[in-house]
């Protein structure tokens, strides 16, 4: 009963061809169906191009069931496990290289180069910036990427030194600042290495925070230079980006200088009052001629010392000292 | 359950039987329902593919199984296993009388011959045998191989039809044919643009519209028929 009921589902489910040979291989034999369809059917013998026969639906030859037949099981979970692996493989590189190109901190070095290096979390140069011509030379003739930075530092001055630049004496300024939140003991650790220099080159150092590093990326200028016209906003910034950083100092060292000269002008003003109220009437005048002949030297000098960067604060205070003097005058023919 | 199927299967094939000894209709709906397995019963007995054209083999099987119809009893077991055995015996028979040597042609005999009609037999044997030949060589000069038809045929029934509606159309256009011929490539814009076709199904099946448009053009008339089931 079971085998009369199997042939007989089987041969109801079963659709006929009606085929013609186009071609005969060892493995297959190409048909062309009377309904215009292409197949590979088995290949039995006693059959050549040209013949018409009729076939079943168990001779044809699927075509993914025949590629995947002639496989190995093993083959395949072998490819598989292999695929598995070389994507985890692949994942970890791809996560570990995104993680190492992270910036983390960034060291700026000015002498007149300018360069700015990138770190990532391990203290390693992930990318350098340079902001001048000099730099890019300079850079052009290093190779700064994956070196640790206190490498990277002794490379640039290395080169600096050999392309004639002066390295000592308050010529060389570095700056560092964090880039990412979090990284305080990246900073202590840089400034703690950098201090060296301080010692052995007289280099100045400067530490900047993440907002700093912000307006450094949007002002086109190095964050070393950009924290200097901060504490010094009495230099030109235009100057400041093209100066050499020995010639910056000199400048900030003169300014100051200039400072404390006014601070002691004005010392000198006060004893000079002193005296004209306690003299003679021709002592006064004697005296009120040698103050305004004083004052108008001292600001002459000033004003020939003064450079061109502070010359409008300084003329400010001259005009200021001028007033003083005009009332001082006043005040001494009003008694005459 | 499956007790109740079974009962009801040979119920059906009985009533079948029944029916098929009682009216020619349903004998004959009923050879063509077991035709499959008239087929394969024929393909276990020979050990190749039955023969449509040259062979009688399939006639034979037929036959059988219409024997097996009136000759079939309760008492023979199931109905198919007779069947079977029906369609075995005879098609043995045959298959050996065509294994007997051919009585020799006396010499008298060959006068009466006629060449023109062995010639005629040879031309009907291998016509599609020289079709075939002459088609894949007509492929070759569009760069397109017998394998590539198999890989790049149209994958469903409806989209092969429309292939095939789309060649008898191009092959009625001159201009496009002698294009295509000229060129050795389907010309698919101006197809698209004079009839109408749409690119995307015209660049799909295009090997086996060229294949066809082929068959249509250069007369491979035995080919043709086949594929219209003339």
């Amino acid at each position: 009963m079971d085998s009369e009921r199997l042939i007989q589902m089987q041969f109801k489910n079963t659709q006929l061809y009606r085929c013609l040979i186009l071609e005969c291989h060892a493995q297959y034999l190409h048909v062309l169906t009377d309904q215009g369809d292409h197949l590979r059917i088995r290949s039995l013998p006693n059959h050549k191009v040209g013949d018409t026969i009729c076939i079943l639906d168990e001779d044809i030859i699927k075509d993914t069931a025949h590629s995947v037949t002639h496989k190995p099981i093993f083959l395949k979970n072998t490819i598989r496990t292999l695929s598995a692996l070389a994507a985890i493989f692949l994942i970890m590189v791809l996560v570990h290289f995104s993680i190492s190109n992270i910036a983390y901190a960034v060291i700026s070095l000015d002498i007149n180069p300018s360069i700015e290096l990138k770190l990532n979390k391990s203290g390693e140069v992930i990318r350098t910036n340079s902001f001048n011509p000099e730099s890019a030379l300079l850079l052009s003739k290093t190779n700064l990427k994956g070196q640790a930075y206190e490498k990277a530092i002794d490379d640039i001055l290395n080169q600096a030194l050999l392309l004639g630049y002066t390295i000592d004496q308050h010529s060389v300024l570095f700056a560092v600042a964090p880039v990412k939140t979090r990284t305080d003991d990246m900073i202590i650790a840089i400034e703690k290495n950098l201090s060296v220099y301080t010692e052995r080159l007289n280099a100045e150092v400067r530490i900047g925070d993440q907002l700093s590093y912000q307006n450094e990326k949007n002002r086109d200028i190095s964050l070393g230079r950009n924290l200097i016209s901060k504490e010094h906003p009495d230099i030109d910034e235009n100057d400041l980006k093209h100066m050499k950083i020995g010639d910056i100092f000199k400048t900030i060292e003169k300014n100051d200088a200039l400072e404390h000269e006014d601070d002691d002008t004005d010392d000198t003003d006060d004893t000079d009052d002193d005296t004209v109220e306690n003299g003679t009437e021709v002592e006064k005048e004697s005296n009120k001629s040698k103050v305004i002949e004083n004052q108008s030297k001292a600001i002459e000098n000033h004003d020939n010392e003064s450079n061109e960067s502070n010359e409008s604060n300084e003329s400010d205070e001259s005009n200021e000292s001028h007033e003083e003097d005009d009332e001082k005058i006043d005040d001494a023919s009003k008694d005459d | 359950m499956a007790n109740d199927l079974k009962i009801a299967n040979t119920e059906k094939m009985m009533l079948d039987l029944y029916d098929a000894r009682q009216s020619e209709v349903a004998r004959n709906d009923m050879i063509q329902m077991y035709l499959p397995f008239i087929v394969k019963c024929i393909k276990e007995i020979t050990g190749n593919y039955v023969r449509i054209g040259d062979s009688d083999e399939l006639s034979i099987g037929m036959m059988a199984f219409n024997e097996a119809i009136d000759r079939y009893d309760e008492q023979k077991g199931f109905f198919l296993s007779y069947a079977k055995l029906v369609i075995s015996s005879r098609v043995k028979s045959y298959t050996e009388r065509n294994n007997t040597p051919s009585v020799p042609i006396a010499i008298e005999a060959i006068d009466q011959i006629k060449s023109e009609q062995v010639v005629l037999e040879h031309y009907t044997e291998h016509v599609l045998e020289e079709e075939i030949e002459n088609w894949k060589k007509e492929l070759i000069k569009f760069n397109i191989t017998f394998s590539d038809l198999l890989e790049k045929k149209p994958k469903h029934k409806d989209t092969l039809n429309k292939a095939i509606e789309i060649s008898k159309e191009i092959s009625l256009n001159q201009p496009i044919v002698t294009t295509m011929f000229e060129k050795y490539r389907l010309p698919i814009q101006a197809i698209h643009h004079d009839l109408g076709f749409s690119v995307k199904v015209l660049e799909g099946s295009r090997v086996f519209i060229i294949s066809v448009v082929i068959i249509f053009v250069k007369e491979l008339g035995a080919i043709k028929r086949w594929i219209l089931r003339d």
